[in-house]
């Protein structure tokens, strides 16, 4: 099966983290092998927060390649038009 | 980027090096006898590359890849399609390209944070040159202060400024630094400062806390790391031990005692400290508390948006008039 790519976007205090370990684990659940890597960390200073949750038969690297987002969980609409965009991999600083 | 490389290659032998100094040669000729093709995929310099080659072994590597950059997995597989290793069809997946035009979504200082006076002051003497370090005040360095122009290592302002100092730049500068780092790393280039007849005004940042990592103790507070209690010690009486006598110690939410001392120590013919004090809002609100803005007196300037603070939006009812909340032109 091709790896199924989760992207889960917002600010930070929307619940991003949250549903990105709730998704890994219902993957895990599922029986799938899943690998998630999360960029974190500036959220309490309003910046962009952003899950990466993978689900495949075995999965390599836990950030979706750029432009392979399947499903794209959208909690705040800036954050998330970046991360369409597949350019950005979470927040720029400039 | 083992892994990124793996997604681009799934049907590759892979071998991953752990220890890369002194290379295991036998490991890698045994590795490349049993395959066709030898392809080493590092970052910047092609380190192992050119041992390997050296070792007789043939391989490629940064004829293909990139020698600058983080090798992500577009970046392995766009490099793989141009040398002609991966069919074009088999790169999949859309590279758009971002509109210029969509704002980013910058981190800010917290509404309360004592660091934006010193910011605040910054931007508006704009020809002062910013050493900075890192910690929470690096957000100073954003809209709508663009008030840094150096950032380094933890410790690494003052030592920067020193260098503006001896190579004699003729802008006015400062460095920033906060009480966490001044302890980590800034007290040895602030007594080169003294030693060697610098100039520099040394600003620190004492928040009473190491704020962007998520509060941790450090020695000018009473708790270590881990919360256990420790010895505290201060930071006037370790400037004044270093031999700096122009020491100004300022509330850091009395902005205009901030101001006032920036420009008593900039203009002072020696090296010279500001210690701006002001917990960090997380370790407790500032000594005034939580101010409101007083809607009868409020007259909709705007001055308050370039503050950059989230807790001021705009009011409906008083100010009809379009402004974006960090205050951007």
């Amino acid at each position: 099966m091709e790896t199924m790519n989760f992207l889960i976007t917002g600010v930070g205090g929307q619940g991003t983290i949250l549903a990105s370990d709730i998704m890994a684990a219902v993957g895990l659940a599922a029986g799938y092998d899943v690998k998630k890597s999360d960029i974190l960390g500036l959220a309490v200073r309003g910046g962009a927060v952003v899950g990466h949750v993978r689900w495949g038969e075995r999965v390599h690297s836990p950030i979706v390649p750029e432009g392979r987002v399947d499903y794209l969980v959208a909690l705040d609409p800036g954050v998330s038009a970046l991360a369409q965009s597949g350019a950005s991999r979470g927040y720029d600083l400039d | 980027m083992y892994h990124y490389a793996r997604e681009i290659f799934p049907e590759a032998s892979f071998l991953k090096l752990g220890m890369t100094y002194p290379l295991p040669h036998a490991l890698i000729r045994k590795f490349a006898e049993g395959v066709e093709q030898l392809l080493v995929i590092e970052e910047l310099d092609p380190f192992l590359e050119e041992q390997i080659k050296v070792m007789g072994i043939k391989c490629r590597g940064k004829d293909i890849f990139p020698a600058v950059g983080e090798l992500t997995t577009a970046v392995i597989e766009q490099s793989a399609a141009e040398a002609g290793i991966l069919s074009w069809e088999a790169v999949k997946g859309a590279r758009q390209v971002a509109p210029s035009d969509l704002p980013g979504r910058s981190p800010i200082l917290c509404p309360g944070c004592p660091h934006r006076s010193t910011f605040y002051i910054l931007n508006k003497m704009k020809e002062v040159v910013v050493a900075g370090d890192i910690g929470c005040y690096n957000l100073g360095a954003l809209p709508p202060f663009n008030a840094t122009d150096t950032m380094g290592a933890m410790g690494a302002s003052v030592g920067v400024a020193h260098g503006f100092d001896v190579a004699g730049i003729p802008d006015p500068f400062v460095a920033i630094i906060g009480d966490s780092t001044f302890f980590h790393a800034g007290i040895p280039p602030l007594l080169d400062i003294v030693h060697n007849g610098g100039k520099s005004t040394v600003v620190i940042l004492d928040n009473h806390t190491t704020a962007m990592t998520g509060l941790q103790g450090h020695p000018g507070i009473d708790v270590k790391l881990g919360g256990e209690p420790a010895t505290e010690v201060d930071i006037e009486a370790v400037v004044r031990a270093l031999g700096v006598t122009d020491v100004h110690k300022v509330d850091a939410f009395n902005v205009n005692e901030v101001e006032r001392a920036f420009k008593k120590a900039m203009a002072f013919d020696g090296p010279s400290v500001v210690i701006v004090d002001g917990p960090c809002f997380f370790v407790r609100p500032g000594p005034a508390g939580i101010y409101e803005v007083d809607g009868d007196m409020c007259n909709g300037c705007g001055l308050c948006f370039r503050l950059g603070c989230a807790a001021i939006v705009r009011s409906e009812e008083l100010d009809g008039q379009e402004r974006t909340a960090q205050g951007r032109d």
